[in-house]
C-alpha cells in the first residue's frame, strides 16, 4: 500500500466517525434545552438610523418565525433567518437567528416587549429591549452628510385649488440602491409634473448628485395644513476600503450583488414637514358663473359651419386653456333653445408639464342643429376665474358668432340629427306602454296559402323534376343515336323507309324492278332493325332472321305475307304500273306501320 | 304547334295563379283599415269583432294578430293578448315590435313565463325558430328549382362553376327539406297553449281528485302533451308537468 492510498483511507475514515458522532448527537440536540434571546445592534438611534433586532432561538434547529409583539411606532421588516451548530467539547448545540429591521417613525424612548416561539406546543419568550430614537443629525447640519434629502414648496400661502410645486431632491455622494421614496400628500390633488430628473451640483465645494422630483399640488380646502416629511427607504453600498480599485472588471464584481468588497446598509432619509397656510378665495367680487376655477385661463370658441340649412348640425367648439386647476374647468352653453337644438358632447381634457407648472386643455364641444331659417348670433361665451397672481376674479369673454341658416331640405331632415358621438344625459322613466299597432295596410294580405298558392307551390316542386328527367332523357337518347349504331339504325329503320318508298312512289313506272325495289326496301327495313345487311337477304332470309331474333308472329306474318306477294308479282308477268304500285307501296307502309306500333 | 301552344296555356295558368286575388284583398284591407281605424279611436270592441270576423273567414295574418293582442291588453284580457301575441310571433316571427310587446305583457303575468318547452332538434336547427313555415317552404321551392335548374344545365354544360352551384343547392336542398318537415312535424305535434283562467290548478292526474302539484295563473305558457278527455297534459320549460282542465287552456 503506497503512502498515496493511506492518506485517503484516513480520509475516508474521519469522515465516518464524523458522519457517525452527527448522526448519534441528534438526539442530544432535540433534547437539548430551548431558549430565546433578543438583541439589538444599538439602543439609542436616530429617526434616520433603522435597527437590527436578532431574535436567537438555541436548542432548535429551523425554529418556527418568533410572533413580534406589536411596534405601532417602527415599521418592521424581516431581513434572513440562518441556523446552525456548534460543536463544543463534543458537545453540540443548534440554533436559529431571526433577524429583523426597526426603522423608527418618530422619536422617543420605547420599549420592545418579548417575542415569542411555538414550538412543540410549548410557548418561550425572550426578553424586553428599549431603545431611544433621537432626532436626525441631518436637520442641524444636513448640508455636509453624504445623503441628504429636502423638499421645497413653490410657496407656502396658495389659494384655495392654486396650483403650486412641491419639488423633492434627494442629494447623494455615495452610492446606493433600492430608493422608495413616501410623499404623503392628504388635502392636497396631485399631479405629476413629468419624470424625475437627475443632475450634478457643487454644494460647499462638495460634488453632489441630486435626483429631483417635482409634482402641482392643489390645496382642497382652507387654513394651516402640513405637508408630512417625504420617507426615503434606501440601501447605502459601503464598499472596503483595502480593496478598492479603479479597475473596471473589479469594479464590476466588487459589486454588493456578487457579495464582494461591498456590503448594503438599510438607511432612511426624511425631510422636514412643510407647513402650508391655504387662503380662502375672497368672497368679494366673485362672478355669478364663478366655477372654482383658480389660476390663468383663456376662452375660444369656434363653429364648424357658418352657413347651414335648418336641420342640419354644426359643431360649437369652446376650448379653456391655461395654468391651474384646469381639471375643474366647466362650461354650459347659454340659453339658445329658442333658434337651436344643442346637443352635448362629452369634454375632452388634456394636460401637460409647462416651466415646472401644469398646464392644460379641456375641449368643450356642442353640435347645434337650427330650428329655423335667418341670421343668428351665438352671444359672447364668458369663462371667470380667479388670477392668485393679482388676487382677483377675472371674466374673460369670445366674441360673438354670427350663423346664416338657410331653409330646410324637406321637414324630414330636422329629425336626422345623428348624435353618435355625442353623450345623451340620463333620461328618467316616467312610464311604459307596448308599441303600438300596425297599420301598413301592405303587410295585411292573407297568410293562409290559397289553393292557388298550394298549387304554384306544387308545380314549384314538380316542373323542375320533370324539366330534368325529360332533357335527361332527351340527351340519353341522342348520345345513344351518336355512339350506338345498332340502335340508331333501328330508330331510323321506319323513317329511312318512309322516304325511300315515297321516292319510289313518284317514280312508279311498270316493270319488275319496281317490285324489287320495293322488295329490297322491306328487307333493308328488316336489316336496320335487325343491324344486318339487308339488302343482301332473300326475303326467305329475312323472315329467318326475324324469327331468329324471336319477334312475335303478329309481326312476322304481316311482312312476309307482303314479301311473298312481291315474290310472285316479281317472278309472275306483269301487271298494271299505277295500280299496282300505289297498292304496294299503301300496303307496305301499313305493314311497318304496324311493325313500329308493336313493342 | 301544338305543343307551343300547350306550354304557352300553362305558363298562362301559373301566372294567372300567382296573381293575388286583388279584388278579395282590397275587400279585407278596406275592412282592416276600418278596425285599425276604430283601434286608434279607441273602438276596441267594434275593432276586435272585425278582425275576428276575418279570421272566420280563413283569413290570418301576423300583424291581425298583434293588433287583436294591443287590443286585448288595452282591454285588460292579457291572457288573451298572450294568446294572440304567440299567434302572431309565430307567423311573424322575427318582427321585433311583437316580440316586444309579448315579452312586456309577460312581465305583467304573476307567472312570467316567457316561453312553452322547445324541442330539441331546435337546437340543432337553430334557424327553425326564425321562420315561418311557408317562409321555409318558399326557400325550399326556390332552392329545388336552383338545383333541379343547374342539374339540367349540367347535362350540356359541363362547367367547374356550375358543378360548385349544383353541389352546394344539392346541400341547400336537403338542409331546407330538413328543415320544412322538421317544422311541419312540430307544427302538428308540439302544441303550445295558453292559461285562460285568473288560476288553475295542475294535477297529478284527470280529475279534481287528484293531488294539486302547482298552479298556474292567467297567461302562462306551456307546452299541451297529450289530450285525453276534458283535460290537457301540460308541461312547463322547467319540465314541471300535470294535467290541467281543457276549459281553462286555449290551444295557440
Amino acid at each position: 500500500m503506497t503512502v498515496r492510498q493511506n492518506y485517503w483511507l484516513e480520509k475516508v475514515k474521519r469522515f465516518f466517525i464524523f458522519a457517525c458522532f452527527l448522526l448519534l448527537s441528534v438526539g442530544t440536540v432535540a433534547a437539548d434545552e430551548i431558549s430565546v434571546l433578543t438583541t439589538i445592534d444599538k439602543n439609542i438611534g436616530t429617526l434616520e438610523d433603522v435597527f437590527n433586532l436578532t431574535v436567537t432561538v438555541k436548542g432548535v434547529r429551523n425554529s418556527p418565525k418568533p410572533t413580534m409583539p406589536p411596534m405601532p411606532d417602527f415599521t418592521l421588516r424581516q431581513s434572513g433567518t440562518q441556523s446552525s451548530i456548534t460543536i463544543v467539547n463534543g458537545k453540540m448545540t443548534a440554533s436559529t437567528t431571526h433577524n429583523f429591521l426597526l426603522t423608527p417613525k418618530k422619536t422617543g424612548k420605547f420599549t420592545i416587549y418579548s417575542p415569542k416561539i411555538n414550538y412543540d406546543g410549548q410557548e418561550y419568550l425572550s426578553n424586553i429591549i428599549k431603545v431611544q430614537v433621537i432626532d436626525s443629525p441631518q436637520n442641524t447640519a444636513s448640508n455636509q452628510a453624504p445623503i441628504f434629502a429636502k423638499t421645497f414648496a413653490s410657496t407656502t400661502t396658495p389659494f384655495v385649488n392654486e396650483q403650486f410645486t412641491l419639488t423633492f431632491k434627494l442629494y447623494k455622494r455615495i452610492e446606493t440602491r433600492n430608493i422608495q421614496l413616501d410623499l404623503p400628500f392628504d388635502n392636497f390633488r396631485e399631479e405629476a409634473l413629468g419624470k424625475p430628473r437627475d443632475y450634478n451640483q457643487v454644494l460647499n465645494g462638495l460634488k453632489y448628485h441630486i435626483s429631483e422630483f417635482t409634482t402641482a399640488l392643489f390645496p382642497t380646502k382652507a387654513g394651516t395644513i402640513e405637508i408630512p416629511g417625504a420617507t426615503i427607504n434606501l440601501d447605502l453600498v459601503i464598499r472596503d476600503r483595502r480593496t478598492q480599485s479603479h479597475d473596471s472588471f473589479n469594479l464590476f464584481f466588487n459589486d454588493p450583488f456578487f457579495g464582494r468588497s461591498g456590503r448594503l446598509q438599510h438607511k432612511i432619509i426624511r425631510t422636514k414637514p412643510i407647513s402650508i397656510n391655504v387662503r380662502a378665495l375672497p368672497k368679494n367680487g366673485k362672478p355669478l358663473d364663478f366655477s372654482n376655477l383658480v389660476g390663468k385661463f383663456e376662452i375660444s370658441a369656434t363653429i364648424g359651419k357658418l352657413k347651414i340649412k335648418a336641420g342640419d348640425t354644426s359643431t360649437l367648439t369652446v376650448k379653456i386653456s391655461g395654468v391651474g386647476n384646469i381639471q375643474d374647468a366647466i362650461f354650459s352653453l347659454p340659453d339658445i333653445t329658442k333658434d337651436f337644438k344643442s346637443y352635448s358632447d362629452e369634454p375632452k381634457l388634456e394636460k401637460k408639464a409647462r416651466s415646472q407648472r401644469l398646464y392644460g386643455e379641456k375641449t368643450f364641444k356642442f353640435a347645434l342643429v337650427p330650428l329655423k331659417e335667418g341670421s343668428f348670433q351665438i352671444p359672447s361665451l364668458a369663462l371667470s376665474y380667479f388670477d392668485p397672481e393679482e388676487e382677483r376674479y377675472i371674466t374673460t369673454k369670445t366674441k360673438p358668432i354670427f350663423l346664416d341658416i338657410l331653409p330646410a331640405e324637406s321637414d324630414e331632415k330636422m329629425n336626422m340629427v345623428n348624435s353618435q358621438s355625442l353623450s345623451q344625459g340620463k333620461i328618467k322613466v316616467l312610464g311604459t306602454d307596448i308599441f303600438p299597432n300596425h297599420t301598413n295596410l301592405t303587410d295585411f294580405l292573407n297568410q293562409k296559402p290559397t289553393v292557388k298558392a298550394k298549387t304554384i307551390y306544387y308545380a314549384g316542386g314538380v316542373i323542375p323534376i320533370v324539366g330534368y328527367i325529360i332533357v335527361a332523357a332527351f340527351a340519353r337518347q341522342k348520345r345513344k343515336l351518336r355512339h350506338d349504331s345498332a340502335f340508331a339504325r333501328n330508330k331510323k329503320a321506319y323513317k329511312l323507309a318512309k322516304i325511300k318508298l315515297e321516292n319510289l312512289s313518284s317514280t312508279a313506272h311498270d316493270s319488275k324492278i319496281f317490285v324489287q325495289e320495293l322488295s329490297q326496301i322491306l328487307r333493308e327495313y328488316i336489316g336496320d332493325k335487325l343491324n344486318l345487311n339487308g339488302a343482301a337477304f332473300t326475303s326467305n332470309e329475312a323472315i329467318g332472321k326475324l324469327r331468329e331474333r324471336k319477334f312475335p308472329a303478329e309481326q312476322i306474318i304481316p311482312i312476309q305475307d307482303l314479301l311473298e306477294e312481291l315474290e310472285k308479282t316479281q317472278y309472275g308477268g306483269p301487271r298494271t304500273a299505277s295500280n299496282l304500285s300505289d297498292n304496294l307501296i299503301d300496303q307496305s307502309l301499313e305493314t311497318l306501320k304496324k311493325l313500329e306500333k308493336l313493342p | 304547334m301544338k305543343q307551343k301552344s300547350f306550354i304557352s296555356a300553362i305558363l298562362l295558368w301559373l301566372h294567372l295563379l300567382a296573381l293575388p286575388s286583388l279584388a278579395e284583398d282590397y275587400g279585407i284591407l278596406s275592412q282592416i283599415a276600418l278596425a285599425n281605424d276604430l283601434s286608434l279611436k279607441a273602438k276596441y270592441e267594434e275593432a276586435l269583432s272585425i278582425y275576428e270576423k276575418l279570421i272566420d273567414e280563413n283569413y290570418e295574418n301576423a300583424y291581425v294578430y298583434y293588433n287583436m293582442a294591443n287590443i286585448y291588453y288595452r282591454l285588460g284580457k292579457i291572457e288573451h293578448s298572450i294568446l294572440y301575441y304567440q299567434r302572431a310571433k309565430s307567423l311573424a316571427p322575427r318582427d321585433e315590435n311583437i316580440e316586444a310587446n309579448f315579452r312586456y305583457v309577460i312581465s305583467k303575468t304573476e307567472d312570467k313565463i316567457y316561453e312553452a318547452p322547445t324541442p330539441f332538434i331546435n337546437e340543432v336547427l337553430v334557424w327553425l325558430d326564425d321562420f315561418e313555415f311557408w317562409e321555409l317552404v318558399n326557400g325550399l321551392i326556390l332552392i329545388n328549382i336552383l338545383f333541379w335548374t343547374s342539374l339540367t344545365l349540367n347535362i350540356w354544360f359541363k362547367n367547374e362553376l356550375l358543378n360548385y352551384f349544383k353541389n352546394g343547392t344539392a346541400i341547400l336542398l336537403i338542409v331546407m327539406i330538413a328543415s320544412v318537415s322538421v317544422k311541419l312535424y312540430y307544427q302538428n305535434n308540439y302544441l303550445t297553449g295558453v292559461a285562460m283562467a285568473e288560476r288553475i290548478e295542475i294535477k297529478s292526474g284527470q280529475g279534481d281528485n287528484n293531488i294539486t302539484l302547482f298552479q298556474l295563473h292567467k297567461g302562462a305558457i306551456f307546452r299541451i302533451l297529450e289530450e285525453e278527455n276534458d283535460w290537457y297534459k301540460i308541461e312547463l320549460s322547467d319540465k314541471k308537468s300535470g294535467w290541467a282542465p281543457k276549459v281553462n287552456i286555449t290551444k295557440v
